[in-house]
């Protein structure tokens, strides 16, 4: 009895859940419909009510982006892009955009250059979200823990040499797929905000006579450091930090 | 307590010592009219003196000071007296005060009485057409001589900055021939941005009545003023030699002639004293440069939707008056794919006495790119308005260019990536994903498959180990060995299928080994009988023993007679059905 009332539970759930899914669907379609109607303001409130049920995707975000974009808001505009990138890091038309729009906004700092491994590594693992790696990396120690057993019980002397060989290029393997689910899940995990305000008074600390010559530019992005109240560290792309009051920007 | 009394004795000492100090102050008037100028004399009997005048708050200075000084002996009695005089007008009228004046003579300090002075209605008619006779600083007291020069300025203690008026003027009574005037001396305005204003005029001149005598009035020199530097500032005196007529008497014979002959005069204007304030520090915004007057500014973009490649217009307009000369306009920061020509300044500005007034534009050219919408960000400007004694703020608002057509593609700026010139279009479809996020990498599940994968291989490896150690324990160890033995014995024997003599032989020695192993027994013990013994000792079922017997019994007579001959696929798998079902049995 308790087993058949909690499958009808489960069952209910899923429902619920496909029918919320449908109604994101349909909203998402109607929104993008306001949008070809030139109605933008009415479409951004539209995909609003999609995350407002406790959905979101790179795409809604993308979409948002543009609506933004057409109603003159560039600094939203490049937030919405840079969140649908968050969910996102291979969304190519986004990345696109968020170029596009940032060319109407005054430049700001140069992003670091980096060292031609490190770019080669950061897009490596990007390929896959943590969780991918995860499984990944989860899937190969599964066959060490299988190669490690055929080399043990197997008599076969021809199996017992693959196995041998096989084990260190798999714990490499293994290795590399769990730091790159480590370093991916890092990179999920960072805070990242959006400086909204057209010009930002930089500080060395947090205290409002610590003011720094430099300033930021609305629209670039920092990672969040510390916050507290009223103050926020953040690093800038150039890979300084200052900090900044927390009205001066909108997390991601 | 004593150190008061030293104090007070100090004090009594000092004032019985100079008590010959007098200082006093005196006016011609008590009660002047509105219009009219009072002479202010403050007397002092001491030759050496520090004098610190008052602030004549209600009172503008027309001049002054003036020091004199006179000896008098009386009755063998030397007396002196210093006289600082002030000719001032009334600001306003009622009843106003002429604040102490204080001198420090030998390190003490006296002060006079203050002053009141009756101020009623003007009386004066104000004569002539020229809008300068309507300015208040013009004289009205009578003068003694003909001819005198006259300084006013329109602000006697402006801001840095602040844009202020000189005037010159030459009065002369009516009627007075002047022959020639020529200026000897002009100014050098230490201190001041100078810029003269009736350069190249003619000099004008109006006509002016004062206490009923008629005066010419000519504007000698004009100049807008605008101080650099805080503090006091002096301006020199202007001078001007002027050529009149004057009579000389002549003896001309018993007669005494008058005769015309010019007269040459050096008239001085006096120095002047301008007190310039310093600018508030607090509340001085970041983007302030300088500008001090009454402004307005704004930014203005020709068109808000231009094709890429074409030609923008964006101004910067200053409008107002103040010291606009004297001011940068600021500068527009714009996002880095608009290119922008050096902007020109285009100055339509009137210089007048109290400042300069007038338009100063910032023009640039915008040459947009790329295609996509920019945001021209406000431009702040602020000033320092004397009149409010603070500072203004403007900000102009935020524009947006929209810029159209394809993308420049200009050799200087490649991009690096191809980004067109339009926004790429809306996504069709989405795969909508939770908004709380349940990450995979560090939760209980992941740990608990890797617990999950480690718990096989320690199990694999346990039992490996397991295995490995009953491999080394003898009876493990000869329990296999026999194994093999039989194993091998019994594909001899189905090899040896047709040889019924060696087939025989065969099964006899596998039970025999089979046995020995089993039952633990010694060679000399393998008799039938004791194996059957102990068989029945292990409680092995009577079936499977007779049916050993039997065979036994079947292979001796096999063995041993020529005559019969057995199936011997059969009994090959006998022996093994029977091998198996004891060792159930004898484990």
């Amino acid at each position: 009895m308790k087993k058949i009332r909690f499958s009808i539970f489960i069952l209910f759930i899923i429902q619920m859940a496909f029918a919320q899914m449908q109604s994101a669907d349909s909203l998402f379609r109607h929104a993008n419909e306001l949008y070809k109607q030139g109605n933008y303001a009415a479409a951004e409130d539209t995909y609003r009510k999609i995350a407002e049920s406790g959905y979101h995707s790179a795409e809604l975000y993308y979409n948002l982006g543009n609506t933004a974009y057409k109603q003159n808001r560039l600094i939203d505009a490049v937030y919405y892009f840079e969140k649908a990138l968050k969910l996102n890091p291979n969304f190519g038309a986004a990345k696109d955009n968020l170029t596009f729009v940032r060319r109407g906004l005054q430049s700001g700092t140069e992003k670091l250059p980096e060292v031609f491994y490190k770019k080669i590594w950061k897009k490596f693992v990007r390929l896959f979200s943590s969780d991918t790696w995860a499984v990944l990396s989860l899937i190969v120690l599964f066959l060490i823990a299988g190669f490690i057993l055929l080399f043990v019980f197997s008599s076969s002397p021809k199996y017992k040499k693959i196995a041998f060989y096989t084990l260190p290029a798999l714990l490499f393997l293994w290795f590399v797929f769990l730091f790159s689910a480590y370093s991916a899940y890092q990179n999920e995990n960072k805070k990242y905000g959006i400086i909204i305000q057209k010009q930002v008074e930089l500080f060395n600390e947090p205290t409002l006579d610590s003011k720094v010559e430099n300033k930021g530019v609305g629209g670039e992005k920092v990672e969040l450091l510390e916050e507290d109240e009223f103050w926020s560290k953040v690093k800038f792309p150039d890979g300084k930090t200052y900090w900044i009051t927390r009205d001066s920007y909108k997390k991601l | 307590m004593i150190r008061n009394f030293f104090g007070l004795l100090f004090i009594f000492l000092t004032s019985v010592l100079t008590a010959q100090v007098e200082f006093y102050v005196k006016t011609d008037r008590d009660a002047i009219s509105a219009d009219e100028r009072l002479r202010v004399d403050f007397v002092l009997n001491q030759k050496e003196d520090d004098f610190i005048p008052p602030a004549f708050k209600d009172f503008y200075v027309v001049m002054g000071p003036s020091v004199s000084q006179s000896y008098q002996w009386i009755n063998g009695r030397e007396s002196f007296s210093k006289t600082y005089t002030y000719i001032v007008q009334p600001k306003r009228k009622g009843i106003l005060t002429i604040e102490p004046a204080r001198v420090i003579v030998n390190g003490k300090t006296y002060q006079t009485e203050p002053l009141k002075i009756q101020v009623d209605k003007s009386n004066a008619k104000i004569m002539g057409k020229d809008r300068e006779n309507e300015e208040k600083e013009t004289l009205q007291t009578a003068p003694k001589k003909d001819i005198f020069l006259q300084v006013e300025l329109t602000k006697s203690n402006p801001y840095a900055g602040e844009p202020i008026g000189v005037v010159y003027r030459l009065y002369l009574k009516a009627g007075t021939p002047v022959m020639d005037l020529q200026l000897t001396e002009i100014p050098d305005f230490e201190g001041f941005w100078a810029e003269r204003l009736d350069q190249g005029k003619a000099v004008s001149s109006t006509q002016k009545v004062i206490n009923g005598i008629p005066y010419e009035v000519h504007t000698i020199y004009k100049a807008m003023l605008i101080p650099q530097k805080t503090g006091v500032l002096k301006i020199k005196p202007l001078k001007l030699e002027v050529v009149t007529f004057g009579y000389e008497e002549k003896m001309f014979g018993p007669f005494v002639i008058q005769e015309r002959v010019p007269k040459k005069m050096n008239l001085s204007s006096g120095s002047k004293i301008i007190r310039v304030k310093e600018l508030p520090q607090t509340d001085k915004p970041a983007e302030f440069s300088g500008a001090v007057g009454k402004f307005d500014f704004d930014l203005f973009l020709e068109k808000d939707s231009v094709r890429t490649g074409e030609p923008v217009i964006l101004k910067l307009k200053l409008t107002g008056k103040g010291n606009t000369n004297l001011i940068e306009l600021p500068d527009i920061h714009l996002p880095p794919d608009i290119e922008v020509y050096e902007p020109e300044i285009k100055r339509n500005i009137k210089t007048t006495l109290t400042g300069y007034s007038g338009t100063v534009e910032k023009i640039y050219t915008l040459i947009p790119q790329k295609g996509g919408k920019y945001i021209i960000p406000p431009v702040k400007f602020s000033y320092f308005d004397p009149s409010l004694k603070k500072y203004v703020n403007i900000q102009t608002q935020e524009k947006i260019l929209n810029v159209y057509g394809n993308n420049l593609s200009s050799g200087a700026a490649i991009s690096k990536t191809g980004h067109g010139s339009k926004l790429l279009p809306l996504s069709t479809s989405s795969h909508w994903k939770n908004i709380e996020k349940h990450p995979f990498f560090g939760s209980s599940w992941f740990y608990r498959l890797h617990y999950f994968i480690l718990m096989i291989l320690i199990v694999g490896l346990g039992y490996k180990y397991i295995l490995e150690k009953r491999l080394k324990n003898p009876v493990v160890l000869r329990e296999k060995q026999t194994k093999q033995t039989l194993k091998k014995l019994l594909e001899t024997a189905s090899g040896q299928t047709g040889n019924k003599e060696s087939f025989y032989g065969t099964l006899e020695k596998i039970l025999t080994t089979y046995f020995k192993n089993k039952l633990n027994l010694k060679p000399v013990d393998l008799t039938h009988d004791r194996i059957i013994k102990e068989l029945y000792n292990r409680q092995v079922d009577s079936k499977i023993i007779d049916e050993l017997r039997d065979f036994w019994k079947k292979i001796q007579s096999v063995r041993y007679t020529p005559v019969e001959s057995g199936d011997m696929q059969s009994d090959l798998q006998k022996i093994k059905n029977m091998l198996e079902r004891l060792d159930k049995i004898l484990k």
